[in-house]
C-alpha cells in the first residue's frame, strides 16, 4: 500500500521561469575537473601555509 | 577530441600534454571520454523515450565535463519535454554562456521568447503545481487537486503534476482516474520511476470501471434565469414634490440668517478685537523685560561654563597620559605571558603622542616585538577558520593581521585568504581587489599564482 505522506516527500517544487537567474549558482557550472582542481589547490595551500 | 586545458585554457588536440603549460592531461582526457560515454547513453535513452533515465545520464555527462554542450542542450530538451520549462531554460542559459559559437541553445531560448503566450501558459502551470504541492503539505487535498487539474490542462506534458494528481486520486481510491494520469505520464516518459511504482500498485485494483464517486458533479444550469418583474412602480412625481419643499425650506433659513443673526455676531467680534489688542500690548512689554534679564543670565553662565571646560580638559589630558602608561604596563605583562594577540590589540590603541620620552622608547620596542608575532598568529587562525567555513571570524582575524604591519609573507597570505573569504561571502568586487593586490605586489609567489587563477574564475 502506498504511504501518501512518504510519497509526497518525493515531490519538490519546480523551478519558476522568473527565478532562473537567481537559481544559477556556482555549483551549476562546476564539473569534476573543477572539484579536483579545487582539492589540489587546497592541498598545496595547506602545505604552503605550514612551511 | 579537442578540448580546453583546465590549467591554462589553451586548446589541446588529442594529446595527453598541454603544449603551452606542459602539464600532464591524461586524467582530463579520461574524464572527458567518460562524459561522452554518458552522453551517448543518455542520447539512446532519450531516443527510446526513457526521459528520466536519459536525464540521469546527461546530468552525469555534464558533471564530468561542464563544456559538454550537446549533453547540456539535450538535457534542456528533455526537461522541456517533461514540462519543466524553468529547468530547461536554466540549462540552455548556462550552455549559451559557456559556449557562444554555433550553440543551438540560443535558438531554443529565442524560440521560447518568440512565443510569449506559450511561456505564460507553462509558467502558470508550474506556479499551479507548486501551489498544489504547498496545499498538499497543509493537508488541503481538494484545493490541491483543483490546481493540479488546471496545471495538467495548461501543460499536458508536466509529468510531475500528473504523477502528483495520480497520487491524490489513489489516496481517494479513484483508481480509474489515477490510471488515466499514469498512462499519460508513461506515454511521455517510459522510464518514469514514480509512475511505474504507482502503476504497479494499481495492478491490484480495478482500474477499468469508473466508480460512481469518481464522476464529476456538474450543477444543472437553467436556460432562462431572467425573472420578469410583474409590476413597475413609478415614483417620479412624488420625488419632485419633495425636492420643491426642500428648496423652499433652505431659502427661508437664508433669510433668517442674513436679517437677524449676522448683525449681532459682527458687533461681538469687534468688541473682542479691541480687548485682544490691549492685552497684546501689555504682553509684549512684559516679554521685553524678561528677555533682557535672560540675556544677562546667559552671559554669566557662559563664562562659568568656559572655566569648567578648561578645567575638565586639563583633567582629561592628565587622565589619558596615566591611562597610556597603564596600557604600556599591561602590554609588558601580556608580552611576558606570551599573549601576543591581546598585547597587540591594546598596543594598537595606545596614543604615542601622550607618552613621555622613556615610555615612547618602550612603546617602540614593544611594537617591534609584539606586532610580527600577533600578525602571524592571526593569519594562521584566520586560515583555519576560512577552511572551517567561519568566514566572519576569519575576515576579522585576517584584517587585524594586516593592520599590525606584518612581514611580506604573512601580508601576502593574509591578503590572499581575505580574497577567498570575500569570494565565499559573495563580495566579488572586494575579492577581486585583494587578488589583484596580491598579483601586482607579490609577483612570483604561490599566492600570486593562485590569485591569478581566482581572478580568472571570477571573470
Amino acid at each position: 500500500m502506498i504511504d501518501f505522506k512518504k510519497e509526497l516527500e518525493k515531490f519538490s517544487p519546480l523551478l519558476d521561469v522568473d527565478h532562473i537567474e537567481d537559481r544559477i549558482g556556482k555549483d551549476d557550472i562546476k564539473d569534476l575537473i573543477d572539484v579536483l582542481k579545487e582539492f589540489n589547490q587546497k592541498k598545496s595551500e595547506r602545505l604552503n601555509h605550514e612551511e | 577530441m579537442a578540448y580546453a586545458c583546465p590549467y591554462c585554457g589553451e586548446q589541446v588536440d588529442d594529446e595527453n600534454r598541454c603544449m603551452i603549460c606542459k602539464r600532464d592531461l591524461e586524467w582530463v582526457a579520461k574524464i572527458y571520454a567518460k562524459s561522452n560515454s554518458y552522453y551517448v547513453k543518455g542520447y539512446y535513452e532519450a531516443k527510446s523515450k526513457n526521459l528520466s533515465s536519459a536525464s540521469t545520464y546527461l546530468e552525469k555527462a555534464i558533471y564530468f565535463n561542464k563544456y559538454n554542450i550537446t549533453a547540456r542542450n539535450l538535457l534542456g530538451l528533455i526537461y522541456f519535454e517533461m514540462g519543466k520549462i524553468g529547468s530547461a531554460l536554466k540549462e540552455w542559459i548556462i550552455s549559451a554562456s559557456l559556449s557562444k559559437e554555433e550553440n543551438i541553445a540560443e535558438e531554443y531560448i529565442q524560440r521560447i521568447q518568440n512565443s510569449p503566450k506559450m511561456l505564460v501558459t507553462y509558467k502558470d502551470s508550474i506556479a499551479l503545481y507548486n501551489k498544489a504541492l504547498m496545499y498538499l503539505k497543509q493537508k488541503n487535498n481538494d484545493m490541491a487537486i483543483i490546481r493540479l487539474k488546471k496545471a495538467v490542462s495548461l501543460n499536458p506534458n508536466l509529468i510531475e503534476a500528473r504523477n502528483l494528481l495520480a497520487l491524490c486520486h489513489i489516496k481517494e481510491k479513484k483508481f480509474y482516474k489515477a490510471n488515466e494520469q499514469l498512462k499519460s505520464v508513461l506515454s511521455i516518459d517510459h522510464s518514469n520511476l514514480k509512475a511505474l511504482a504507482y502503476f504497479k500498485e494499481l495492478s491490484h485494483e480495478d482500474t477499468d470501471k469508473v466508480q460512481p464517486y469518481e464522476l464529476e458533479y456538474i450543477p444543472r444550469q437553467s436556460k432562462n434565469n431572467y425573472v420578469k418583474p410583474s409590476r413597475i412602480i413609478n415614483r417620479g412625481h412624488m420625488l419632485a414634490g419633495y425636492v420643491i419643499y426642500f428648496v423652499i425650506g433652505v431659502l427661508c433659513m437664508l433669510v433668517v440668517q442674513t436679517s437677524l443673526i449676522l448683525p449681532n455676531k459682527t458687533k461681538n467680534y469687534e468688541r473682542q478685537i479691541v480687548e485682544l489688542k490691549d492685552s497684546e500690548i501689555k504682553m509684549s512689554s512684559l516679554l521685553e523685560e524678561e528677555r533682557r534679564q535672560s540675556q544677562a543670565e546667559i552671559k554669566k553662565l557662559e563664562e562659568q561654563n568656559q572655566k569648567l571646560v578648561q578645567e575638565k580638559q586639563g583633567n582629561e589630558l592628565a587622565l589619558s597620559k596615566m591611562a597610556q602608561k597603564e596600557k604600556i604596563a599591561q602590554i609588558t605583562n601580556l608580552k611576558n605571558k606570551k599573549e601576543w594577540v591581546q598585547a597587540a590589540e591594546i598596543l594598537y590603541n595606545v596614543a604615542p603622542s601622550l607618552l613621555d620620552d622613556d615610555t615612547t622608547a618602550l612603546y617602540n620596542k614593544l611594537k617591534n616585538e609584539v606586532y610580527p608575532k600577533a600578525s602571524a598568529i592571526l593569519c594562521d587562525e584566520g586560515y583555519k577558520q576560512l577552511n572551517k567555513g567561519e568566514y566572519v571570524e576569519a575576515k576579522s582575524k585576517l584584517e587585524k593581521s594586516i593592520l599590525y604591519g606584518p612581514s611580506a609573507t604573512i601580508l601576502r597570505r593574509s591578503l590572499y585568504y581575505l580574497g577567498r573569504v570575500e569570494k565565499e561571502q559573495g563580495n566579488i568586487e572586494q575579492a577581486k581587489y585583494y587578488f589583484n593586490t596580491v598579483t601586482e605586489q607579490h609577483k612570483g609567489t604561490n599566492e600570486a599564482y593562485w590569485s591569478a587563477g581566482e581572478l580568472e574564475k571570477l571573470k
